[in-house]
């Protein structure tokens, strides 16, 4: 019980400290809306009523966007030694790892709600609304996996020469599999009002997904942490 | 594996390595209930990552190091407990008041009745009227009287110190040798690291010089002619600054 | 020094590859239905399967690493990630020599020539996480994290690719080939050979970053830049 309410308090802190500067989240959703609009100018018309199509620019603007969250995810832990400081407390590195998960987890998921109404607007022309909570679900699968991976190679990115750039470099190949779920599902999902069976596959693949690199993450964090 | 000592703090053995690059090299020191030890050495000598080490920021390579009867690498949780870290970085979030700060590492720490302790803390450190101001607008000795009161919330009777006068204005310098004059009454223990001769010779029990990884000095200070120890450590120094 | 095995190595690997160039063109028979073209597959099944063997050891040996906290795991993981970058971008070439007759155009999204696409990336992306680490003790701990999510995420990614690509049939069939005995014993042989050649190539690689390692140290010691 100790353990998750610790997980709790760093997600609070974290969540404190993003809803006085607001600088990760508008940035994250700026650059959604960006990337939208450009996708729009780079493939004009053939985009209307292409459902998978679509679906592919959504999950394309949503992982850039969650690179750049997830690039900030220990930069506040790395002035005046935060991360330290949270070494220090009396508690099993994995609850850092699934506290700053978590946190992103809310912070991506966030994003991607405040745009996906957007992205209806723009690109879908048919009612998706018939299996909303299934696409939510997909959300909700999707970034669980990107922020268990994208937490754990933040954390060492955060430290390496190259910084920023270091990130994408090591997530993308990695995510290759939420990348292809996530747009077959959300195409499959948003172009249809019945529910086609395949749609569950690839539900099972995200989920599938998720539990193993919440396990990687949850066993190797402490060495990415610790000298 | 050596049994702990009765000592309260005791390092038997201790090297680490990074990589091919020796840190530390077999460092053996005790330090009983209520001392004082300052680690004196030059800039790279590794008094950070002997403090880092016994705060189990970081691992060590080989030997052990016991505090209060628990080996560090075996229950290094319960160990944390009783350590509070002072060290030149403040340790605290810009974009969270000094309240909330401390409320964060309160619970991080399993802190009970903590509204009290930290309004008695922000007292002691003379910052209750900055409560709810941002971390961020504070002064460099502010910042790091409420580092102070941060490492003190849990109340842990070891405080490991490094370098805790850096940067500080003369009257942050002046609360905080208050506080640890005031600790050191409460049968605190103390280990701190510094190249400011005056601030350690200060408070010290007792005195260690590292050098290149290595003690090459260790003593009591009633036992210390402080003029020959001054020369002592200038020729260890000498060289590298 | 140990020389006499990587010695051994060399020229087992050397006799092994003239060996089962001899076979595959004079022991082997010509295929029925492919003809010539069916003797690439000798070599190209070696060439596909190494790198996966490779990855699997900067897999086994970052596991090793972050257990043992020895630096030895970690030079193994970085050469045998080197030699499987090598050997995956050999795959990529003849893959993609190899889709222009079979389907008509240089490149097609097949789940085998995908994932050894995205193999290529993770390990580009595990030797460039190393070159951008300057403290070796880190560098050591960071890439035996990624060498283990990388190799994790290769059969997710191959079975998640697979399902995405439905529509395009194997290009080896299990039945595609009908192996004939003397093609089995010389496929055999081929992989007995590719695999020696590629313990020869690590342990060169070993032997090379040792050496790397003791001008370093020199260098310390002695103060040069």
């Amino acid at each position: 019980m100790n353990y998750l309410r610790r997980i709790l308090t760093i997600v609070g802190k974290d969540i404190a400290a993003e809803i006085r500067t607001k600088e990760m989240m508008n940035s994250m959703i700026v650059f959604v809306l960006l990337t939208l609009v450009i996708f729009n100018f780079a493939f004009g018309e053939r985009l209307e009523g292409a459902a998978e199509a679509s679906a592919g620019i959504l999950w394309v603007a949503f992982l850039f966007a969650a690179v750049l969250g997830l690039n900030r995810v220990f930069v506040h832990e790395k002035d005046e030694g935060c991360l330290d400081g949270l070494m220090l407390c009396p508690v099993d590195r994995s609850v850092i790892y699934f506290g700053k998960a978590l946190a992103s987890l809310i912070f991506i998921s966030v994003v991607e709600l405040i745009a996906l109404p957007i992205f209806a607007i723009f690109f879908i022309r048919t009612s998706f609304l018939v299996n909303l909570w299934l696409l939510i679900l997909v959300l909700i699968l999707s970034n669980v996996g990107i922020a268990a991976v994208g937490t754990l190679l933040s954390a060492i990115s955060i430290n390496t020469k190259a910084r920023d750039l270091m990130l994408p470099i090591l997530f993308f190949p990695v995510i290759v599999p939420i990348l292809i779920a996530a747009v077959k599902s959300t195409g499959l999902i948003i172009s249809s009002p019945s529910l086609p069976g395949d749609v569950f596959v690839w539900l099972r693949m995200l989920a599938i997904y998720d539990i193993i690199f919440m396990l990687v993450g949850f066993l190797t964090f402490e060495y990415v942490l610790e000298e | 594996m050596p049994e702990c000592a009765p000592s309260l703090i005791s390092v038997c053995g201790l090297s680490k390595t990074f990589g091919r690059r020796r840190v530390l090299e077999d460092i053996d020191f005790e330090v009983k209930k209520g001392e004082f030890l300052a680690i004196f050495g030059p800039n790279g000598a590794g008094k950070t990552t002997l403090i880092k080490i016994l705060a189990t920021l970081i691992l060590s390579s080989s030997g052990t190091v016991c505090l209060d009867g628990i080996e560090l690498k075996k229950d290094p949780l319960t160990a944390r407990e009783r350590i509070g870290l002072i060290s030149h970085e403040s340790l605290l979030y810009g974009d969270l008041t000094a309240h909330e700060n401390l409320r964060f590492y309160g619970r991080m720490f399993g802190v009970s009745n903590l509204e009290e302790r930290i309004s008695h803390l922000l007292e002691k450190v003379e910052l209750e009227h900055r409560k709810f101001d941002l971390v961020r607008t504070f002064s460099r000795g502010m910042q790091q009287r409420l580092s102070i009161a941060r490492a003190l919330l849990h109340e842990p009777s070891i405080l490991l110190l490094d370098e805790p006068h850096s940067g500080l204005d003369p009257h942050a310098t002046e609360i905080l040798d208050g506080i640890l004059e005031d600790l050191r009454k409460d049968d605190h223990t103390f280990i701190m690291a510094t190249h400011n001769l005056e601030k350690g010779l200060n408070h010290a029990t007792s005195v260690l010089i590292l050098s290149q990884g290595r003690i090459v000095f260790g003593g009591r200070k009633d036992a210390l002619d402080i003029s020959d120890f001054r020369k002592t450590y200038d020729s260890y120094v000498g060289g590298h600054v | 020094m140990r020389d006499w095995i990587q010695r051994i190595l060399f020229w087992l690997s050397l006799i092994g590859i003239i060996v089962s160039i001899f076979m595959i063109f004079f022991y082997a028979p010509i295929d029925r239905n492919l003809g010539i073209v069916q003797k690439i597959f000798y070599f190209h099944l070696p060439v596909a399967i190494t790198p996966y063997l490779a990855f699997f050891v900067v897999f086994i040996c970052s596991i090793f690493f972050l257990w043992k906290r020895e630096r030895r795991w970690d030079v193994i993981a970085l050469a045998s990630a080197e030699i499987g970058l090598v050997i995956d971008t050999a795959l990529l070439v003849t893959g993609t020599i190899w889709d222009k007759p079979t389907w008509g155009v240089w490149w097609v999204w097949e789940p085998r020539l995908t994932t050894s696409l995205i193999m290529w990336l993770l390990y580009a992306g595990y030797l460039l996480l190393r070159r951008s680490v300057g403290e070796e003790a880190r560098r050591a701990r960071f890439a035996a994290v990624y060498g283990i999510v990388a190799f994790i995420s290769v059969p997710i990614s191959f079975m998640s690719i697979r399902w995405w690509r439905t529509l395009h049939p194997l290009v080896f069939k299990p039945t595609g080939i009908e192996l004939e005995p003397p093609m089995v014993f010389t496929v055999f042989v081929c992989l007995i050979a590719f695999f020696l050649f590629y313990l020869c190539l690590l342990r060169q690689r070993i032997g090379l970053e040792f050496l790397r390692e003791g001008i370093e140290d020199l260098k310390d010691r002695f103060g040069g830049g």
